[in-house]
């Protein structure tokens, strides 16, 4: 494949090319993402689906040799945040990982985003303001996609976190969708933050695939 | 005056890009006088990490943006996007080109920049013998599963595209109009499939091209052949007289450390001196698709 993208690069606002292809999002939402993922099984052309796939392998691959893949993408991620948010790094404004898809405990929690975003610098600001507290078939495997009231019912916002009141809040996630995940998120916490500004950040934007082709 | 990258992170991120921001302040750098590749690629090179949205005001850029995507949206089927120079998504590659492009504009799956391709290109008035050897040569490409690369032109450029489909392949075009232009019209529908299931790519300004002359708007065919070359890994030439925009991809490729390959035909053809030209110049000649094979696949 050819790989040359480059992972230092600004990450991108989703404006008035992108946001119709977020069913969920509305003109006042504030969501960035570095690259562009095309959900296509099989096909991993290109470093973000390469960076995505790694991301995402499930974690009872723990201790093969392929989970290296997953812990580079990690530190690739975090090194990705690091130099497109100084504010982030220097700890002025709190990262909130979204919640993976089962609650801590259970025997698939996923904690990468977690980790990511504990990853960014001695100085960031990592909170797990929103918990899963049900476990939830994960969005691409689930034979219907979750609405924003199921996904907000399966999480619980994580009071004790909350103090001292963040200037700003940055949601991080992998991959924007429909942007259900960002909604639920937004509606479950916006009440606590009291105006301060809640935006999401994403590692890549789903774009569409047109077609399937025979993979070379 | 443009704003200055500071004022660009009011929010939690530094310098974040807009890219519809961009595609007007991209629109609007060709309006100015004497606006080119070059004069573009010059400005950018001088302005280092600069972008569009830095050289103009950004009120007009957000509404010659409105204008273009409404356009857009009126006279394309599905979506399309953009790629910025400094971007995530943006291929190194490109800055190979002799005059390098800032912007793109594309619709379809930009993935497909990511597998290996090879460009395919020659005169839009092919001997039966060309249509034939493009053919050949497009279907043992798709076969090493190359994505095959063209302009979209009349000739041998359509004949690569409809191959490579034919066979099942995977293909892209580079436009030398706007992405919501088609030329020749016959290809119009050829060009709304390629959009839909394979890559379009274009580099050329929407407005420039709706306000200048026909004539004028012809030296953005041969710009397009350079950021074709600097897509691919190598360019076939298949079949191009004395004076073919195609000799202007020949050149590019061999100035950017692309591989060149020329069928053996043109070499026979009295007529014609390039070949020999760019041989001297370490173009590759080729007898069969093994010469092609054999430095491409190994």
């Amino acid at each position: 494949m050819m790989s040359d993208s480059d992972w230092s690069a600004k990450p991108r606002v989703i404006g008035e090319i992108e946001r119709g292809d977020h069913y969920h999002l509305e003109p006042d939402d504030r969501c960035l993402f570095f690259g562009e993922y095309t959900s296509r099984a099989g096909f991993d052309h290109g470093d973000t689906n390469q960076l995505i796939s790694n991301l995402q392998k499930p974690v009872s691959r723990a201790g093969k040799p392929d989970y290296k893949y997953k812990e580079w993408a990690i530190s690739t991620a975090a090194a990705a945040i690091r130099g497109a948010s100084a504010k982030a790094t220097r700890g002025e404004v709190v990262i909130v990982p979204a919640p993976p898809s089962k609650p801590r405990g259970h025997v698939e929690y996923d904690d990468r985003m977690e980790r990511i975003a504990r990853l960014i610098g001695p100085n960031a600001d990592a909170r797990c303001l929103l918990e899963t507290t049900a476990p939830r078939e994960q969005a691409k495997r689930a034979d219907h996609r979750p609405s924003i009231d199921d996904l907000v019912a399966s999480m619980r916002v994580n009071l004790a976190l909350l103090e001292p009141l963040p200037a700003g809040v940055i949601l991080l996630d992998d991959v924007i969708t429909n942007g259900t995940t960002f909604k639920a998120a937004q509606r479950l916490l916006t009440p606590y933050l009291r105006g301060r500004k809640f935006v999401g950040l994403f590692l890549a934007r789903r774009v569409f695939p047109p077609i399937e082709w025979p993979d070379v | 005056m443009a704003s200055l990258p500071l004022t660009r992170s009011a929010d939690f991120f530094d310098d974040p890009i807009d890219a519809a921001l961009e595609l007007g302040a991209y629109e609007r750098l060709w309006m100015e006088t004497g606006a080119s590749f070059r004069s573009l690629a010059d400005r950018f090179a001088r302005a280092r990490g600069a972008r569009p949205s830095d050289l103009v005001d950004e009120g007009e850029a957000r509404r010659t943006a409105g204008r273009i995507i409404e356009r857009f949206r009126t006279r394309l089927q599905g979506s399309f996007n953009i790629r910025l120079h400094g971007e995530l998504e943006y291929p190194d590659r490109l800055r190979h080109a002799t005059h390098p492009v800032e912007l793109l504009y594309f619709q379809g799956s930009w993935e497909l920049v990511h597998t290996r391709s090879v460009a395919v290109v020659g005169t839009r008035d092919p001997s039966p013998e060309g249509r034939a050897r493009a053919r050949k040569m497009t279907k043992a490409l798709v076969e090493d599963g190359f994505t095959i690369v063209s302009g979209l032109a009349r000739g041998i450029d359509s004949v690569a595209h409809r191959t490579a489909i034919e066979e099942g392949g995977r293909t892209i075009a580079v436009l030398g109009t706007p992405l919501d232009e088609y030329y020749p019209t016959e290809n119009a529908e050829l060009q709304a499939l390629l959009a839909h299931q394979h890559l379009v790519i274009s580099q050329v300004p929407v407005e420039r091209y709706s306000t200048q002359n026909p004539r004028t708007n012809r030296f953005f065919f041969p710009e397009r052949n350079k950021t074709m070359s600097a897509l691919t890994e190598a360019t076939i030439i298949v079949e191009a007289g004395e004076t073919s925009g195609t000799l202007v991809q020949a050149r590019e490729a061999l100035k950017q450390g692309r591989k060149l390959f020329i069928l053996n035909s043109a070499f026979e053809d009295a007529r014609l001196t390039w070949p020999k030209r760019f041989e001297e110049h370490g173009a590759i000649r080729v007898r069969d698709y093994d010469d092609v094979r054999q430095r491409l696949v190994g």
